[in-house]
């Protein structure tokens, strides 16, 4: 297990200080009335650092991703109970949050690269231009700016007027990173981001993902643990819905506290 | 039981020849418009086409009176019915909630299976007096002096002409158009509509932006399937066009269209020419269908890329 160290290596260190940046207290989930699949989930979200949330198919780190940016409210007869925290002061949850504002402050990215149906350019342009109005030129030089953070521009500098669907999976998938970043999120949610892509592409989101955390405060959701140990700074394991042990990625690969975490990082369930 | 193949072979064969069937069937039905409009088509030649000439006592024929008329009312149609489809294929799919949404989609699938006497009778026995009252004279009175509207809403209000066949073609053709669209849309990734909202666009400007842009495609298919089926309806616009064998800048005026010039004449058709103008008519729609089904799979085929 001291592999987990090794593979971090390229990782530089970090030096900014410990910041909550979200705190999760006593979240609860329901689908309908009947079905509760969150049950109390507690923890905190810490600034420029990458949380992973580990666990089997169905243990709710998903869903609990989703009521982080309230995605789920799409759907009728899904609902969240408790507390999240942006910052200091903005409630998650609360009914009176301007949803379109909270959702520029906390991107998404998908399990499936998602470009919308338009050239590269205005996939970008796009977010943008549903909160500031920029000259021609800003725009130009915020969507360079979102592309080369996201480490794409420079395959698709010379065609930034195509269509976006002609890129390949993972470009799609940078090309998406690049439109949350573009909105100048404070977080970025990752649902197995990787999942639809082959090994390099998903070494380069991997190597991208540890970039951003120097700017951004990412939570991904991911069901390879190797990508977990990998990547992230702190690792959150669930099972059944419960949040079982959160703390350093380390800790939680090398030695976990909890027995269950114990047998799911060793791959004797799960 | 003996030779287990052939129950296949059978069946093969008996695929085949289904198959088969159709292909000859369009072929001889291609090859009898071609025989009964020869005549026709050999008197007058490309004039068929271009001349507004449509005189049964001297046996003139052209067809450019009621190609004008097919095709300007088709469009008229397609043109007020696109709007109003996607407005209610966008209501359904995404805006109600599924408990009014199926009870509306099957009202909607019901318009598609009136017959189409049935508008056809309801066209000019209530619509055509109340578009008359309702519109036309308003239309009169104050459109005279605007430009291009002037022109193109005035006119005796009759209730009956290109105007009112277009606007019950429109109802026509709204269920295959909404139905289409709806499908279409119900077609579109779940994520991408997550992942729009997830930026924090509105409810407008997913649909609009995102969604609508997604499926452009497949609008356009629809848009030309229910063009073709404007195209060639018979029963509705033969009791609404008003059958006059003219061409007039304003819609308002009766006019007329393939199908109804041939449902209305046929019967009375004495003279061979007349009848054999009349088939080249029914050539006409034919090739102009088969070219509109053509383009559409050519276009959606190179947007499918």
């Amino acid at each position: 297990m001291s592999q987990v160290a090794q593979l971090k290596d390229y990782q530089q260190p970090l030096s900014q200080a410990l910041v909550k940046r979200m705190d999760i207290k006593d979240l609860n989930f329901f689908y309908g009335k009947d079905k509760r699949v969150l049950f109390d989930v507690t923890m905190p979200v810490y600034e420029n650092r990458v949380t992973a949330m580990i666990g089997p198919s169905g243990c709710g780190k998903s869903t609990l991703l989703r009521c982080l940016n309230r995605i789920y409210e799409l759907y009728p007869g899904q609902y969240a109970e408790g507390e999240v925290t942006l910052g200091s002061d903005i409630k998650v949850l609360d009914r009176r949050v301007d949803l379109n504002d909270l959702r520029a402050k906390i991107g998404m990215v998908f399990q499936k690269p998602t470009p919308f149906p338009m050239t590269i350019y205005d996939n970008i342009a796009f977010g943008i231009k549903l909160y500031e109005r920029l000259s021609r030129k800003e725009m130009e030089h915020r969507v360079k700016e979102a592309l080369e953070k996201a480490q794409l521009w420079d395959e698709v500098k010379d065609k930034l007027h195509t269509d976006a669907s002609g890129l390949s999976g993972g470009q799609q998938q940078r090309l998406c990173i690049a439109r949350t970043i573009a909105l100048k999120p404070d977080v970025i949610l990752m649902d197995e981001p990787t999942s639809a892509l082959d090994p390099i592409a998903t070494q380069g989101i991997e190597k991208l993902i540890t970039e951003l955390r120097r700017d951004y405060t990412i939570v991904i959701v991911t069901h390879n643990m190797q990508q977990a140990a990998r990547i992230s700074d702190y690792t959150a394991f669930m099972y059944l819905g419960e949040l079982i042990e959160f703390g350093e990625t380390e800790q939680v690969f090398n030695q976990p506290r909890n027995q269950r975490t114990k047998d799911y990082v060793k791959g004797t369930f799960g | 039981m003996d030779f287990p193949w052939q129950g296949d072979t059978l069946f093969r064969r008996a695929c085949f020849v289904s198959a088969g069937l159709i292909s000859v069937l369009m072929f001889c039905i291609m090859l009898s418009l071609v025989m009964g409009a020869y005549p026709a088509l050999a008197k007058f030649g490309l004039s068929f086409f271009t001349s507004t000439d449509w005189n049964p006592v001297t046996e003139e024929f052209g067809a450019l009176n009621a190609l004008y008329g097919t095709i300007v009312s088709s469009i008229i149609a397609v043109a007020l019915a696109l709007p109003v489809g996607l407005g209610v294929a966008i209501f359904l799919s995404e805006l109600c909630p599924a408990a009014i949404s199926k009870p509306l989609f099957i009202a909607i699938e019901l318009l598609a299976a009136v017959p189409s006497i049935i508008y056809g009778m309801w066209g000019l026995f209530v619509f055509a007096p109340w578009f008359s009252d309702g519109f036309q004279i308003w239309a009169s009175e104050h459109l005279s002096d605007v430009p291009v509207l002037g022109t193109i809403f005035t006119g005796p209000p009759m209730g009956v002409g290109l105007l009112t066949s277009g606007i019950i073609l429109a109802f026509m053709i709204l269920p295959i158009l909404t139905s289409l669209i709806k499908e279409a849309l119900s077609t579109v990734p779940k994520v991408l509509r997550e992942a729009t909202y997830g930026i924090g666009a509105t409810q407008f400007e997913v649909i609009v932006k995102v969604l609508l842009p997604a499926i452009k495609g497949p609008i356009f298919g629809a848009l030309i399937l229910a063009l073709g089926r404007a195209l060639g309806e018979t029963m509705a616009i033969t009791f609404v066009i008003g059958g006059a064998q003219s061409i007039d800048a304003s819609l308002f005026m009766p006019a007329t269209s393939i199908s109804a010039s041939i449902a209305n004449q046929f019967n009375e058709a004495t003279g061979d020419m007349h009848i054999s103008a009349l088939i080249g008519l029914g050539l006409v729609l034919f090739m102009i269908t088969f070219v509109v089904m053509g383009t559409a799979r050519v276009m959606l085929r190179r947007k499918a890329q």
